[in-house]
């Protein structure tokens, strides 16, 4: 692989406190993947995304977004990052006392220098890609979780961003609703290359979603691979966490790795 | 206290990156907003809580001094009092226990959902976002609130004086126009502005470190408003004590 990795997370080391989150995680992120990282409830998965977002600092370790050390960043080229990079969270965090056409105007106003019709034709073309149009005028709390996390994905879509992060994106919708979500992220990313990293443990959502796999287990990256790499793994714990039985070595040592809320 | 100050850094400092990019420090809607509801949405309890501090004032004074003779003193009392101390004084209570907690719960519930970390996420800084209007609008809207607020002292106590010692208005009003002194409207003005940006700079920081759901954001606003009108109080002391030292 001699291309450079859009994302290196380079021997991350995190601890809060006395819990070690992540124990020497080393992944890279080709550009065009769609990597979903699989794990326990509380293993750390998030956090790897925050940690990409510089809204976290490792204890040691670097994260690189291509040749830019993201922890190194000045404020301001933090922020110039960010605004390259889409969020999709677990429960959307859409601002409540905005309408969706003000959460979505929102970072092209504050950070682009778009005029107005330019942003209220970005608005419903972002909206129409996710099947919300219509919804403009509407409050967050008008909105159903499926139809809030698509809104949150047109939102993460407003800057065009190279990279999208997707925290547990089908993580309490309804069989269908997952997949309309699941074919949202893969028509996105063939449509417009762009590169995704989804965490998830649903396991049909991530087979259906990645081109590639990774599993962290215990703070570190113990398999990387396609997906049919995943499904035939020989790694007891993969096999464990792909089929979901209870006999195996995974014990139920959560890690309580979520930043405190 | 550091922690706070910190806080302020950072905030001059999101909001220096954005002017340098040659953009509006925040949004101004977001500052109109917030002075709608701190400085006119205030005015209704400073008055009636001031209103009623002066006519209490004047009444309790005006009857010790009557045994001295010494009643017409009471409108120079009042306005020494309100235009040095107690108007900032009191405002900075009224707006720690009506603003501050407004802005603890609001930016703490924001924290809990995430939607602090998303705006965040996006670059955009909310610090410059959500913390800096509201520091403008707190700190510059407490000197009006002061004035009012010794507006309204000074109404009440006219009343009750000229109910219980027989001062008429005119009288009353000429006593403070004469007791007036451009120093204490000074310190008394920079006071409320100082109060008012400690108000915010606690409030906004308890809110944004908010932990714990729902009953954390309620710890919080509780903290937010014991801290803040703390604060104030001891300021004022330390601030009073400095002052007597320099003018000595």
């Amino acid at each position: 692989m001699s291309e450079t990795p859009l994302i290196h997370l380079e021997d991350i080391v995190l601890r809060f406190g006395d819990k070690t989150v992540l124990d020497g995680v080393d992944l890279r992120v080709m550009p065009r993947d769609r990597l979903v990282i699989l794990g326990q409830s509380g293993g750390g998965k998030s956090t790897m995304l925050r940690l990409i977002l510089g809204i976290l600092r490792p204890t040691s370790g670097r994260v690189f977004y291509r040749h830019l050390q993201v922890q190194r960043l000045r404020r301001s080229k933090l922020n110039l990052l960010r605004s390259r990079i889409g969020m999709v969270y677990q429960y959307s965090a859409l601002i409540s006392s905005m309408t969706v056409r003000e959460n979505l105007a929102l970072q092209v106003e504050e950070l682009g220098r778009k005029s107005r019709s330019e942003i209220e034709a970005l608005i419903e073309e972002n909206l129409a890609m996710v099947g919300m149009s219509g919804t403009e005028d509407k409050m967050p709390s008008e909105l159903s979780g499926g139809m809030r996390k698509r809104v949150s994905l047109a939102r993460a879509l407003m800057m065009r961003p190279e990279l999208i992060l997707f925290d547990e994106p089908s993580a309490g919708l309804d069989p269908v609703m997952s997949s309309v979500i699941d074919e949202l992220i893969i028509g996105l990313s063939e449509k417009t290359n762009t590169t995704s990293v989804i965490v998830t443990h649903e396991m049909d959502s991530a087979f259906r979603i990645a081109t590639r796999m990774a599993m962290l287990y215990q703070g570190k990256i113990i398999e990387e691979g396609s997906a049919d790499e995943f499904r035939n793994s020989t790694n007891p714990i993969v096999h464990q966490f792909v089929t979901g039985t209870t006999e195996g070595p995974i014990m139920e040592t959560p890690l309580n790795a979520d930043s405190p809320k | 206290m550091g922690s706070v100050f910190w806080l302020f850094l950072n905030t001059i400092e999101e909001v220096s990156d954005n002017v340098r990019r040659g953009r509006l420090p925040f949004r101004l809607s977001m500052l109109f907003a917030q002075t709608d509801r701190t400085g006119v949405g205030s005015i209704p309890l400073v008055l009636m809580v001031s209103f009623f501090l002066g006519l209490t004032m004047a009444l309790l004074t005006g009857y010790q001094l009557q045994k001295f003779g010494t009643e017409r003193l009471v409108p120079s009392l009042i306005t020494i009092a309100f235009t040095r101390e107690l108007g900032a004084l009191l405002t900075g209570i009224v707006l720690a226990a009506r603003i501050g907690a407004a802005y603890t719960a609001e930016l703490g519930t924001m924290q809990v959902s995430e939607e602090i970390e998303a705006i965040e996420a996006m670059g955009i800084g909310p610090l410059r976002f959500l913390v800096a209007p509201r520091l403008v609008a707190i700190s510059s809207l407490m000197p009006c609130l002061s004035v009012i607020s010794c507006l309204a002292a000074f109404i009440g106590s006219s009343l009750i004086s000229w109910a219980t010692l027989n001062l008429v208005p005119a009288a009353y009003f000429d006593a403070v126009m004469t007791s007036l002194i451009v120093g204490d409207i000074v310190i008394g003005l920079f006071k409320a502005m100082f109060f008012g940006l400690l108000i915010g700079l606690i409030a906004c920081y308890q809110g944004l470190t908010v932990t714990g759901g729902a009953e954390g954001v309620g710890r919080a606003t509780t903290d937010s408003v014991v801290i803040a009108i703390t604060s104030v109080i001891g300021f004022d002391t330390l601030f009073n004590i400095m002052v007597t030292k320099i003018t000595e």
